[in-house]
């Protein structure tokens, strides 16, 4: 599980500064691994529970749309942008909290670079 | 290096968004009947313009409807000064927005006698707006203008996608993740993008409005996610102008 610590560190360091929260799920939304700025880590934990929540929403929609698999999401509000992405097989998911004044575009390329070693990382 | 054309083929919006997205530093100068206007980027961003005695923000709005004209691009000039601060997705939304304005006849009566606003001539304008989307956009699939109720108020589709389907499930979803961020205080949703690996789906709410939103689908392979996101963000603003208060 430090390997996959140093990992999130890693990636943490390169997204920088507008990084609120990482966060490693499962399914059932609890985390198995998160690195936050925020002080409160139950605030972290609940906020990565309930976008996963969200994410199993969207994969819903896209299953019954028939838009083939759902693989991640980008939502913005007047705060936050907050991006989740299903990882390996699907039984783990990574959520990402942003400031607004990240720049999603690159957040979403680190996260998508580092989504392979992130999901070797989890025990299984 | 530079490159000319006539901005009856690309227009001036296109022009900033190609050279801006491309990061390029420039200096555009465009010629017409009504003069010479200057515009300088530099780093992905439109930082001088002038036309006439006008400078800055305002030297561009006034040239954004200009639909002849020939343009000189010329790379790597720096600009002689900054005269711009807002990004240039903003100054095209700004432009858009004061064009809107303008084409809106003040004298247009569109009420019955009741005093009520006619919904066919809203719901014409509104998929006209879409009809424009549909052709701002690489791949795309379908859009509408749906209610938080999931009934589209109306719609442009190309293909197989039914967006009737699409309203009554994302009206679902966005009501979710609406009580989601109350919940956890991150604030009120503006907008949401799905990717799937067939699709880009976006959903953003009409500005001041959490009861209605427009959706866009376009194909994962031949669409591009920041080109769907520019444009939804352009054509909502559109969209809520034409919606009857």
């Amino acid at each position: 599980m430090s390997k996959l610590n140093d990992i999130l560190k890693e990636l943490r360091g390169e997204i920088g500064g507008d990084l609120l929260i990482l966060s490693i799920c499962g399914l059932d939304g609890v985390s198995i691994a998160r690195e936050s700025t925020l002080n409160d880590a139950d605030t972290a934990d609940q906020q990565a529970g309930r976008a996963v929540m969200a994410l199993q929403a969207g994969k819903r929609v896209a299953e019954k749309l028939k838009i083939g698999t759902f693989e991640e999401s980008l939502m913005t509000t007047n705060q936050v942008y907050v991006m989740t992405n299903f990882l390996g097989d699907g039984s783990y998911a990574l959520i990402a909290v942003l400031t607004r004044k990240a720049t999603p575009g690159t957040a979403r390329m680190l996260i998508e670079e580092y989504s392979p070693r992130i999901w070797d990382a989890i025990p299984r | 290096m530079s490159l000319q054309g006539n901005i009856h083929d690309m227009s001036i919006a296109d022009l900033i968004q190609h050279n801006c997205v491309d990061r390029k530093k420039a200096k555009i100068t465009i010629r017409n009947t009504n003069g010479e206007a200057v515009l300088y980027l530099n780093d992905g961003e439109v930082v001088h313009a002038s036309f006439d005695d006008l400078e800055g923000e305002e030297a561009v709005y006034r040239i954004l409807a200009w639909d002849e004209g020939a343009f000189t691009l010329v790379n790597e000039v720096d600009s002689p000064k900054t005269s711009i601060n807002r990004s240039w997705s903003g100054l095209l939304m700004e432009g858009m927005r004061r064009l809107d304005e303008e084409n809106i006849d003040p004298n247009f009566d569109t009420t019955d006698q009741k005093g009520n606003r006619e919904v066919p001539f809203m719901a014409q304008r509104i998929e006209e707006l879409l009809e424009e989307v549909s052709g701002e956009l690489n791949g795309f699939m379908a859009c509408a203008v749906a209610g938080m109720d999931g009934l589209t108020i109306a719609q442009k589709t190309k293909g197989k996608v039914n967006p009737e389907q699409v309203a009554a499930q994302m009206s679902v979803l966005m009501k979710l993740l609406g009580t989601n961020n109350e919940k956890i205080s991150l604030g009120t949703m503006e907008d949401i993008v799905l990717q799937t690996e067939d699709a880009f789906l976006m959903a953003i709410y009409l500005p001041g409005d959490q009861a209605h939103y427009l959706f866009v689908i376009v194909d994962r392979k031949s669409g591009s996610l920041g080109n769907m996101r520019l444009i939804s963000k352009v054509y909502v603003e559109r969209i809520a102008k034409a919606m009857p208060r």
